[in-house]
């Protein structure tokens, strides 16, 4: 697989049996294309596409994708700063990542560039902030921390 | 000038040609029966036939995936039961299995053949309520009676086990929160028993059916290599004849022991789909009969310490649920809480296909169309 990807791959790994491959953000779309236009690859299945908010360290795009003909997983991580949360758009290549960048694009402020519908997905029009950055704090849980969130070692006792 | 013939010839084809037309914007939900839930499209519409349609999600998102963060590994378990409400068992076992996998516990193999006769007696469960709903919403009122009449008998069972009827919360990291009680072998036995009885009746009943056939024999044909582009999984992939099934693919728990088939769809249209749906029941009932006969004895949970702090790493865990592909990619950061929890859900995926299905067809298919495509809102808006 690094043969025919080339350069674009970073660094790659085997994780419980799928792969794992760091892809430059101006590469992706080209790694993209490759995975599932090359026959050797045939990664015909889109799975997800989401992120990780790594607080100072930047975002994480993770895009995976499947190959119905040779049964394996490929994820692909591409590393963006926050300062320029920006990474082109895989839709033009799997039709089926518009919802899912339309949902992380609402959920950690990233942009898409060239999506062809970037509108919201789930949250209203007037919503303020990105929910899944590790920084925005739910409402109801800054008036009264959750309930559950006790150590089990520290309770383990009254119970019996 | 006056009329000439042919103006007469012209009105008889086409009318007069000065009525002036143009195109209609309607609102299909979010309140609507055939969206079972709250699921809102957007259609454009020329006459009775639909130009475009976009439908509109979020009405019932709950912001899982934030929630997931501040629960521990253990209390996950009733949050993701809720999430596709039709399948509880199901969506909480690859959540399991991923910190099983992060931590290097062993589950016995009581608890993992105990897992797969639990998902798929949920399978079937999920199964029949669409069987009866798809009928419900193409105008027969009976099926769905029927489908409910072996239900119940499931969720006897299942309640007998977890003791409750939609939301388990019953798989626990390293195995299950108890062992089956006494009285619950027969009761599956005597649920799978009635529905292999009845199936033949759900068969001609719906699809031996004029009205059945004529509503969904090649409406909706989802082509393969669309539906991969996609995403889509499960039965609706299945119908399109793609043979994809992560109980095959990429077995999990302890499903290359049994002896199952894959059914695959030669068309893709919304009759397939029904019939997927039809023929995996009768596989899931396979599968229970054949767990529950080599059933064996041991503990119901492996060694688990008592408080779970996951090593750092990250997995991407995935399961074959009743609707297709449920995937969690947990992050720990050695926490005892998920970092992070990207929830793949396989009606999110399967519903974006949408719009390409819609274009083109008159309104009543398309009530045909969103029934066959097997879906819950809670499992789109998570």
């Amino acid at each position: 697989m690094s043969q025919i990807l080339g350069d674009a791959i970073s660094e790659s790994e085997v994780r419980h049996g799928q792969v794992w491959l760091s892809v430059d953000k101006n590469q992706i779309v080209e790694v993209l294309t490759t995975l599932k236009t090359n026959p050797q690859l045939a990664c015909d299945y889109f799975t997800f596409l989401s992120a990780i908010d790594w607080r100072d360290e930047g975002f994480e795009v993770m895009i995976v994708v499947y190959s119905t003909t040779h049964q394996s997983t490929v994820g692909c991580k591409v590393r963006i700063e926050k300062s320029s949360p920006q990474i082109p758009s895989v839709t033009p290549v799997y039709r089926g990542a518009n919802w899912h960048e339309r949902e992380c694009a609402e959920m950690f402020g990233i942009t898409f560039d060239g999506h062809p519908n970037p509108k919201r997905l789930y949250l209203a029009e007037d919503f303020v902030g990105h929910p899944l950055l590790k920084d925005f704090q739910l409402a109801s849980r800054v008036y009264k921390q959750w309930p559950g969130d006790r150590d089990p070692d520290a309770t383990a006792g009254e119970e019996e | 000038m006056g009329v000439t013939p042919k103006d007469f010839t012209t009105a008889r084809l086409t009318g007069a040609g000065t009525l002036r037309t143009e195109e209609m914007i309607l609102n299909v939900g979010p309140q609507h029966p055939a969206t079972h839930g709250v699921l809102r499209v957007i259609v454009v519409l020329d006459g009775e036939r639909i130009i475009e349609a976009e439908p509109v999600i979020g009405y019932m998102h709950r912001g899982h995936e934030k929630l997931l963060e501040m629960r521990d590994f253990r209390q996950i378990t009733n949050l993701l039961s809720r999430m596709d409400w039709l399948s509880g068992i199901n969506n909480e076992i690859p959540a399991s299995i991923a910190v099983e996998k992060l931590m290097e516990i062993e589950v016995p193999r009581r608890a993992q053949y105990l897992r797969v006769i639990l998902a798929e007696m949920n399978r079937i469960m999920n199964h029949l309520m669409f069987v009866g709903s798809f009928g419900l919403e193409l105008g027969a009122t009976t099926p769905v009676m029927y489908a409910f009449r072996e239900r119940e008998q499931l969720s006897t069972a299942m309640e007998m086990v977890t003791g409750g009827r939609m939301h388990f919360g019953f798989i626990r990291p390293g195995g299950l929160k108890e062992d089956i009680p006494r009285g619950f072998t027969e009761q599956a036995l005597k649920a799978i028993k009635q529905l292999q009885k009845f199936i033949p009746d759900y068969e001609d009943i719906m699809m031996g059916n004029e009205i059945f056939k004529q509503r969904t024999v090649g409406i909706g044909i989802l082509p393969p290599d669309l539906a991969l582009e996609y995403g889509v999984s499960g039965p609706i992939l299945r119908a399109s004849g793609v043979e994809l099934d992560v109980r095959k693919a990429d077995p999990y728990l302890v499903y290359d022991e049994f002896d199952f088939n894959i059914p695959v769809g030669p068309s893709g249209d919304a009759f397939d789909r029904y019939y997927v749906l039809m023929e995996e029941m009768k596989e899931s009932a396979k599968i229970v009969e054949q767990a529950l006969e080599g059933l064996p004895e041991g503990s119901h949970l492996g060694q688990v310490p008592k408080k779970l702090t996951l090593p750092k790493g990250e997995i991407y865990s995935r399961a074959e649920n009743p609707l297709g592909e449920l995937g969690y990619y947990l992050v720990s950061d050695g926490e005892a809480k998920p970092y992070r929890m990207k929830v793949r859900t396989p009606s999110f995926s399967n519903i974006s296909v949408v719009p390409h299905m819609l274009r083109g067809i008159y309104i009543p298919d398309m009530i045909a169309i969103l029934g066959s495509m097997f879906f819950v809102v809670g499992d789109i808006d998570r």
